[in-house]
């Protein structure tokens, strides 16, 4: 419980970092679509809560993924220009694929 | 027979008064747990049917951006084909979803119904319903009515006495004394007293049994408080992204060419006002419940303390009791005073 806690709160920090930066976003093309997709997807992770009671904290992806989301989340707080965005986002992306692969494998 | 009966009351003052007040005091605490825990279970179960309105409306909005958004499973795009030059409603199908997953690409939606994603936690609200509930009825049990016994006993022999007055034709063969005599009285609220009591330990002997059949009933409320943060978390999320893709559109909106109509721009600014102002209300929500809950935690736990047979009193709980047996202490000398005074005078 305690993990499905963290993970989902990871989650909506990385929703309410990529949320408070809908200005900075929308002003450019190529990181507009990246930026609605990842917002997007944190919800697609975050919503499946109910399929989540096998996820523990002693899986050895879960701090591995943690970590990641946590970092992807930091650094989108704090990047600024266009190529940083990029990258962080794709981070972002990336983070929550794996998210999204290992509760699959865990609820199957 | 005076003396006798003062002897006994003597005797008897004590012996009554001793644990009494503790039963009081066992009552209270299950009265509270019970009152906590129904107020708890109505807002868990009101939280939540908020819970399902804002996931229906985040569902609605997902399909209706996209055709290829399909109910029940949906695969996002990571990165939809959104351009900030044209209109959402103008884009072609399939500019955020795809008909099935690509691995790297997608990310799978669950666009499901909300009521049955809360199923669980709504059974889970009903076993504790259930729990506290039996709780009520235990404390609103009604006592004997022995009193009201001995009152109907006497209008009975009262009724005989005059009918064997009549038969034997004098005024009456048996005195039996009226409700209001003051030795009925007294005794009469000597007998409610000790009913009380009786009444007091019988109600702690079937909550101790109530408690020691649902003893998982507090790690039940800790998961449901836990169930009910992560439900939070979900429903915050939701919240944000309702908000932040409201935004959103009105950045396509305004940057379309050519603009789009007064009335949508209007519109599009309207719900996004509306979003943004939902979110911080229903932001308020889940503190208060969370507190609810964590006030139910506290008291579930006290009375499962004082339930035990020589409990471990907490200073909250040492100085009720003290109140409480102050003041039957006093009920216990009126009553018993009541009775010596009235056969005194007999």
């Amino acid at each position: 419980m305690t993990s499905k806690t963290q993970l989902l709160g990871a989650l909506a920090s990385l929703a309410q970092t990529l949320a408070a930066r809908t200005d900075d976003a929308s002003h450019d093309d190529a990181v507009f679509p990246r930026w609605f997709g990842t917002l997007n997807a944190c919800n697609a992770v975050a919503r499946r809560a109910g399929d989540w009671e096998n996820l523990s904290v002693e899986s050895p992806n879960y701090t591995d993924l943690f970590n990641r989301l946590v970092q992807a989340t930091n650094w989108l707080a704090i990047v600024r220009s266009r190529n940083d965005w990029l990258d962080a986002l794709g981070e972002a992306n990336m983070v929550i694929a794996d998210i999204d692969a290992l509760l699959k494998a865990m609820t199957a | 027979m005076k003396h006798a009966l003062r002897t006994a009351s003597l005797w008897f003052l004590p012996l009554t008064l001793a644990g009494c007040a503790l039963n009081q005091l066992r009552i209270e605490e299950a009265t509270d747990v019970a009152a906590k825990g129904k107020i708890a279970v109505a807002a868990a179960r009101d939280y939540l049917g908020k819970v399902a309105t804002a996931r229906e409306a985040m569902n609605l909005e997902y399909v209706g951006l996209d055709p290829v958004c399909k109910p029940d499973m949906a695969h996002l795009r990571f990165e939809p084909e959104l351009k900030t030059g044209v209109e959402i409603k103008a884009l072609p199908p399939g500019w955020l979803c795809t008909p099935v997953p690509i691995p790297g690409e997608t990310v799978e939606l669950p666009l499901g119904p909300p009521a049955r994603e809360l199923q669980p936690t709504l059974r889970m609200l009903e076993g504790l319903s259930t729990y506290f509930a039996a709780i009520t009825q235990i404390v609103e049990e009604p006592g004997p009515t022995t009193s009201a016994d001995i009152l109907e006993t006497l209008a009975v022999f009262r009724s005989a006495a005059t009918l064997a007055g009549a038969v034997s034709g004098t005024d009456s063969v048996l005195d039996v004394p009226k409700d209001d005599d003051g030795r009925v009285k007294s005794v009469l609220s000597l007998i409610t007293f000790l009913e009380m009591l009786r009444t007091e330990a019988e109600k702690v002997k079937n909550l101790r049994k109530l408690v020691a059949d649902n003893d998982e009933a507090g790690t039940l409320m800790s998961d449901m408080r836990n169930r009910l943060s992560i439900w939070e978390l979900a429903r915050k999320v939701d919240a944000i992204i309702r908000t932040a893709n409201s935004r959103a559109m009105i950045e396509t909106a305004w940057k379309a060419g050519p603009p789009a109509a007064a009335e949508v721009r209007q519109q599009l600014v309207r719900n996004y006002y509306a979003r943004a102002a939902a979110q911080i209300d229903d932001a308020k929500l889940f503190p208060a419940l969370d507190g609810t809950l964590e006030a139910l935690i506290d008291a579930d736990t006290a009375m499962r303390n004082v339930l035990q047979e020589n409990p471990n009193l907490d200073a909250r709980q040492r100085t009720r009791l003290a109140q409480l047996t102050r003041k039957r202490v006093a009920a216990a000398f009126d009553a018993l005073a009541g009775v010596l005074i009235a056969f005194a005078k007999g």
